[in-house]
């Protein structure tokens, strides 16, 4: 007798029928039938003896990560793209240390943060470090969207169709908005949690925050082909779902994500010319961000029926 | 009576000619003044006539104390300020002179200067007299500005200020503060923003300005005229003041836009102010009305103990992260740019020949070519800030926050490097170095995943 035999399990939970349900192809619905939203349990500790809907965190890992890093597309698009950026910080005089060379092509809003701060670093004036981020925020839309559609087809092998062009856009205006969302998350935790925690610690949160709410949302956008708003609203749900294991994995990218900016040599002063080195930690740390894209791509497909879709029905009491 | 009065003058003249002999007569030594206060000279000029790189060590003073100030060089001695104690040291051997307690509290550096035999109502006396260091003792509301004996390091003066003092104290050495007593003046700003002139004599207020903000900065003086940088901290503001020498009078102002902070000190050569500022600027001010010569982006702030070195038609600015900057003083235009390991929150450029010195908070002191920006010596001195460095004309002295007092020598036999710096961009090499990542973080991905680990098939 395990301590499976001694969980409640909920009736309208199946665990085990979601991780052994084939990944479906996602239907181009606007409005899905709606799921009964279960009631909640309330406080902050309420959910943990309760089951989670996602599957577990290995075999989210050993199904997802080996089907992105397997595809050469996806790592050439992730390689040119951290190219391209080393290129747009070099031109406007940043000097990316391999510090931050590392989180090029992190999930958001790690990468966005560090898009905000390098280039405010070194930009006089709010309007010229703000048309530079917005450049940057849209290439980087690009490069997600490309790599979100390539993944969820890698991960699910009747993944998404490519979209049409006048979709193309729609979703590339959606990714835009969450990653300005997420940005405006992270800029503005600190300044509120700074004032009884330090700011550094408000950075620290803001990113755990912003990946627990938001991680999802650009590739609900990109799989579900729903606007920013409602992707904004479904991965908000799905983070709020039962149990730890969403939490699990935000927290393991986030430790992922501050052991590499720490260990990662840099030596007195970085160089501005990149060593063979640099540049080959920096690109094998992006195969690293692409599989837990892809882990938390494999995850919302397999918990996207029990996300409820639309706003939230307000109920008549009384 | 014209023959009265000719005789009068002739021996005025006489006696102030005879009056270093005199001087000397009476046991009063004359010594030379080579690195007297921060930056050389009340001007912060920061060039020394040498001694040229390559380097080897001349001496090392294990003196068991925490330099937090100096060294200067002056009156014979080289002088350091460490938390609790001032040290003299002899600039030759490294032999301690005296050592001396003082009230512990944060110190700017300190300033070495003859003390003068009258020549009466001018703040710069012509004529050696017995030597004193001047230097900031205590904290807040308890803090002094102690002048003290060269040769002994008893205090001879002691006059109160009204809040702590971290900038440095500068001597006016031309005519240009009026004291009241013959002896001169002496220059130095607080935390509460106010900067002093008092005589050095009798401690007797000359003048008090209330600038506001916090004055962290080394004075500058040229002539007729005062500079300091002051910044607000807690609101982000700085501006550069100048004020006129003789009254105190604030004569104009510069305060640029926005949320800034991190001030230099000021140099002041030939009219032209030049001052890094918080905006992210090299800047070059006329010194007389405060217009903006030009001014030139840089890549941080600076520190408030930092000031631009003059090398001859160019100037060099070094901002605390480490950037030094070759600039035209003409125009502004950027000659080359070097970045050495560590931050420059207490080392400051010095010109030395051809080549500029400085110490860097990793603890590495590093001589570059005024010509090429390269690299041409370096060593590391330890873990602590190495700091400011002074010269007796023959040595660089150093006063590392973690280690011995040392002093540095030309070394005949040493030879030079030709480094780049690590912010110069070599684009080949950079694309050579990412086209061979590519290469092999790609085939190491494709054969660890399509042949080692492969995907867990869904059930």
């Amino acid at each position: 007798m395990g301590r499976k035999g001694k969980r409640r399990r909920r009736p309208s939970a199946p665990e085990r029928s979601v991780q052994e349900r084939a990944p479906a192809r996602p239907e181009r619905v606007d409005k899905r039938e709606e799921p009964e939203e279960q009631p909640r349990p309330r406080g902050l500790f309420a959910s943990a003896g309760i089951p989670s809907p996602y599957p577990p965190l290995g075999r989210t890992m050993a199904a997802s990560f080996p089907r992105a890093a397997r595809d050469p597309r996806i790592l050439v698009i992730v390689f040119l793209f951290a190219l391209g950026l080393w290129g747009a910080f070099t031109a406007i005089g940043a000097e990316p240390s391999p510090r931050v060379m590392v989180v090029f092509t992190a999930l958001p809003p790690i990468s966005t943060f560090f898009d905000a701060i390098l280039t405010s670093s070194v930009v006089p004036g709010a309007v010229g470090a703000l048309a530079i981020v917005v450049g940057i925020t849209i290439a980087r839309t690009i490069m997600l969207l490309a790599v979100i559609v390539l993944t969820h087809r890698a991960v699910h092998e009747a993944g998404a169709p490519s979209p049409e062009r006048h979709t193309l856009l729609g979703m590339l205006g959606s990714i835009f908005a969450i990653q300005a969302v997420e940005l405006g998350l992270v800029l503005a935790v600190p300044i509120v949690v700074q004032a009884f925690l330090g700011p550094q610690v408000g950075v620290l949160a803001a990113w755990i925050l912003g990946l627990y709410l938001l991680a999802m949302a650009p590739i609900i956008v990109a799989v579900e082909r729903v606007s920013a708003a409602e992707a904004l609203r479904r991965s908000f749900r799905a983070a709020r779902l039962p149990g730890f294991r969403h939490t699990g994995l935000v927290m393991l990218y986030f430790a992922f994500v501050l052991w590499l900016t720490s260990i990662t040599p840099t030596g007195p002063v970085p160089p501005a010319t990149p060593t063979l080195l640099t540049w080959a930690i920096t690109l094998a740390t992006s195969v690293v961000h692409v599989g837990f894209l892809a882990a938390f791509t494999y995850r919302w497909v397999s918990v996207r029926e029990q996300v409820p879709a639309g706003p939230r029905k307000r109920s008549r009491t009384g | 009576m014209r023959h009265l009065i000719r005789a009068s003058v002739i021996a005025a003249c006489l006696a102030v000619l005879a009056l270093p002999a005199g001087a000397s007569h009476f046991g009063v030594h004359s010594f030379e003044d080579p690195w007297p206060m921060a930056g050389g000279g009340p001007a912060h000029e920061s060039v020394a006539d040498g001694p040229e790189p390559p380097y080897r060590t001349a001496w090392r003073a294990g003196i068991d104390a925490e330099p937090i100030a100096g060294p200067v060089v002056g009156q014979g001695i080289a002088v350091i300020v460490a938390r609790g104690e001032v040290i003299a040291l002899d600039p030759e051997t490294g032999d301690e002179r005296w050592r001396v307690d003082r009230e512990r509290g944060p110190a700017g550096h300190p300033a070495t200067v003859h003390g003068g035999v009258g020549l009466g109502g001018l703040g710069g006396p012509s004529t050696p007299g017995p030597g004193r260091v001047w230097a900031v003792d205590g904290e807040g509301e308890d803090t002094d500005l102690v002048g003290r004996e060269a040769e002994t390091g008893e205090v001879a003066r002691r006059f109160p200020l009204d809040a702590s003092s971290s900038g440095g104290v500068t001597i006016p050495t031309l005519p240009n503060v009026p004291t009241p007593s013959s002896i001169g003046s002496v220059i130095v700003g607080d935390r509460d923003g106010v900067l002093h002139a008092r005589g050095r004599e009798d401690g007797a207020e000359i003048w008090r300005a209330e600038l506001g903000g916090r004055i962290d900065s080394a004075p500058a003086i040229s002539e007729e005229i005062v500079l300091v940088t002051t910044q607000e901290i807690e609101e982000r503001t700085g501006r550069v003041v100048a004020l006129a020498a003789r009254t105190g009078e604030e004569t104009w102002s510069f305060a640029p836009e926005g949320n800034v902070a991190g001030f230099s000190s000021v140099t002041v050569v030939g009219g032209v102010a030049y001052v890094g500022t918080g905006d992210l600027s090299a800047r070059a001010l006329d010194a007389e009305t405060g217009e903006r010569l030009w001014e030139t982006r840089t890549r941080a702030p600076f520190s408030p103990l930092t000031m631009p070195a003059i090398a001859g038609d160019a100037v060099v600015f070094a901002d605390v992260l480490g950037h030094l900057y070759l600039l035209d003083r003409e125009t502004g235009e950027e000659r080359w740019l070097f970045r050495v390991p560590g931050f420059l929150t207490r080392g400051s450029p010095v010109v030395v020949g051809d080549h500029v010195v400085i110490g860097d908070d990793s603890g590495q002191v590093s001589a570059i070519d005024l010509e090429t920006g390269h690299l041409v010596w370096r060593r590391d001195l330890g873990e602590g800030a190495a700091g400011a460095i002074a010269t007796d004309g023959h040595r660089l002295i150093l006063a590392p926050a973690d280690g011995p007092v040392l002093a540095l020598e030309h070394d005949p036999e040493g030879t030079l490097l030709d480094e780049p710096s690590p912010t110069t961009l070599f684009l080949a090499t950079a694309l050579l170095n990412y086209a061979a990542a590519f290469a092999a973080v790609l085939a190491g991905t494709l054969v660890l995943f399509r042949f080692l680990i492969k995907p867990r098939e869904e059930g």
